[in-house]
C-alpha cells in the first residue's frame, strides 16, 4: 500500500501523512481560497481549519484529500463570510503599531497599498485572479498553471498578461499612486 | 496615450507590464503567510532539522556528562562530609573516653581526695569530728 492510498484509506491514524500533505499542499491550497475571498489571514485560517477538520475526521475514508481540504475549506469560508456580513471588521495590522519598533506610518501606508491590491483583484474574474495567485504566490510556470487549468502554457501567459493589464487599469481607476 | 501602449510596454497609462509585475510580486511577498511551508523546497522548518537533530544528540549529550559530573561532585561532597563526620565521631569519643577515665579515676580517690583534713574534738567526752577542707563529689554510676 503506498503512502498516499493509506492517507485515503483511515485519516485519524495517519497524522505523519496529513503532516507531509500539508507541507505539500498548504501553500496550494492557501492560493485558492486566497483567490476566492482575497484575504490572506482568512485564507489560512480556511486552510488551518480544514487540516484540523482532517485530524478529527472520523467518519468515512476520504477518498481525495485534496479535493476533501478544497471543500470543507470553501464551506467555512462560505459559513465565515456568512457571519461576517453582519459584524464588524477591526483594523488588519492594528497590533504592529504597539511596541514602537515599526514605523506606523509606513505600517499604515503599506496596509493602505495592500488593502487596495486586494480589492482590485477581487474586482478580476476569477480566472484570471486565480491564474495571478497561482504565478506570484506560488511562483508556479505556465506549464504548471495550465496542468491544472486545463490550457496550454502560451494560454496562460496570455491570460496572465490580460489580468496584470486588467488589474493595472482598475488600480489606476480607484486612484492607485504608484511609487 | 492609449491605456495599453504595447510598443512602450506600459499598460494602463502609468503602469507597466514589468511595474504589474513588480508591484504583485511585493504584494504577494506580503500577502502569503510566513507559517505557509513551500512545496518542494527546504523549506524554514526543515532548515531547522539540523538544529534538532544537533539538540537531540549532542546537547543531551552534554546533559549526560554535566549530569555525570554533578554525580562525581555530589559523591565527593558526601564523601568529605562522611569523613569530617568520622573525625568528629573519633574526637568525641576521644574526649568521652578521657572523660570517662576521669570520672573512673576521680571515683577511685576517697572522698576526702587529697584535700587537708583535721580532727576537731567536739564536746567534753572526746568525739572527734573530722574536718575536710573539701569533698570532690562524682556522679554515681
Amino acid at each position: 500500500m503506498t503512502s498516499s492510498e493509506s492517507a485515503l484509506a483511515g485519516v485519524p491514524a495517519r497524522s505523519e501523512e496529513i503532516a507531509c500533505f500539508y507541507r505539500e499542499n498548504s501553500r496550494e491550497l492557501w492560493a485558492i481560497f486566497y483567490s476566492m475571498c482575497s484575504d490572506p489571514e482568512r485564507a489560512h485560517d480556511a486552510v488551518q481549519e480544514a487540516f484540523v477538520r482532517l485530524y478529527d475526521h472520523q467518519g468515512e475514508p476520504v477518498r481525495d484529500l485534496r479535493a476533501w481540504l478544497l471543500r470543507v475549506g470553501q464551506n467555512w469560508l462560505r459559513d465565515v463570510a456568512r457571519r461576517k456580513s453582519s459584524g464588524c471588521s477591526l483594523l488588519p495590522g492594528l497590533d504592529e503599531f504597539t511596541g514602537g519598533a515599526v514605523d506606523p506610518r509606513a505600517t499604515a501606508e503599506l496596509h493602505e497599498r495592500q488593502q487596495q491590491i486586494r480589492s482590485a483583484l477581487a474586482e478580476l474574474n476569477e480566472d484570471d485572479r486565480r491564474v495571478l495567485v497561482m504565478k506570484y504566490s506560488m511562483d508556479w510556470s505556465a506549464a504548471q498553471m495550465g496542468a491544472v487549468m486545463n490550457c496550454t502554457a502560451a494560454a496562460i501567459d496570455m491570460r496572465l498578461s490580460r489580468a496584470r493589464r486588467r488589474l493595472a487599469e482598475i488600480l489606476l481607476e480607484q486612484g492607485y499612486q504608484h511609487e | 496615450m492609449s491605456s495599453s501602449d504595447k510598443g512602450g510596454g506600459r499598460v494602463a497609462g502609468q503602469l507597466s507590464d514589468q511595474q504589474m509585475d513588480l508591484l504583485l510580486r511585493d504584494f504577494f511577498a506580503c500577502e502569503v503567510p510566513g507559517a505557509l511551508p513551500v512545496a518542494g523546497r527546504v523549506v524554514p522548518q526543515l532548515r531547522r532539522y539540523p538544529e534538532v537533530s544537533e539538540r537531540a544528540v549532542v546537547r543531551p549529550a552534554a546533559v549526560i556528562r554535566s549530569a555525570r559530573l554533578v554525580a562525581a561532585l555530589a559523591l565527593a561532597a558526601l564523601a568529605l562530609c562522611a569523613l569530617l563526620l568520622n573525625r568528629d565521631a573519633e574526637r568525641v569519643a576521644t574526649v568521652a573516653a578521657k572523660a570517662k577515665a576521669a570520672a573512673e579515676e576521680t571515683m577511685l580517690v576517697s572522698p576526702q581526695g587529697s584535700a587537708g583534713s583535721r580532727q576537731v574534738p567536739v564536746g567534753a567526752d572526746g568525739l572527734l569530728l573530722q574536718e575536710t577542707d573539701q569533698i570532690q563529689l562524682a556522679p554515681q554510676r
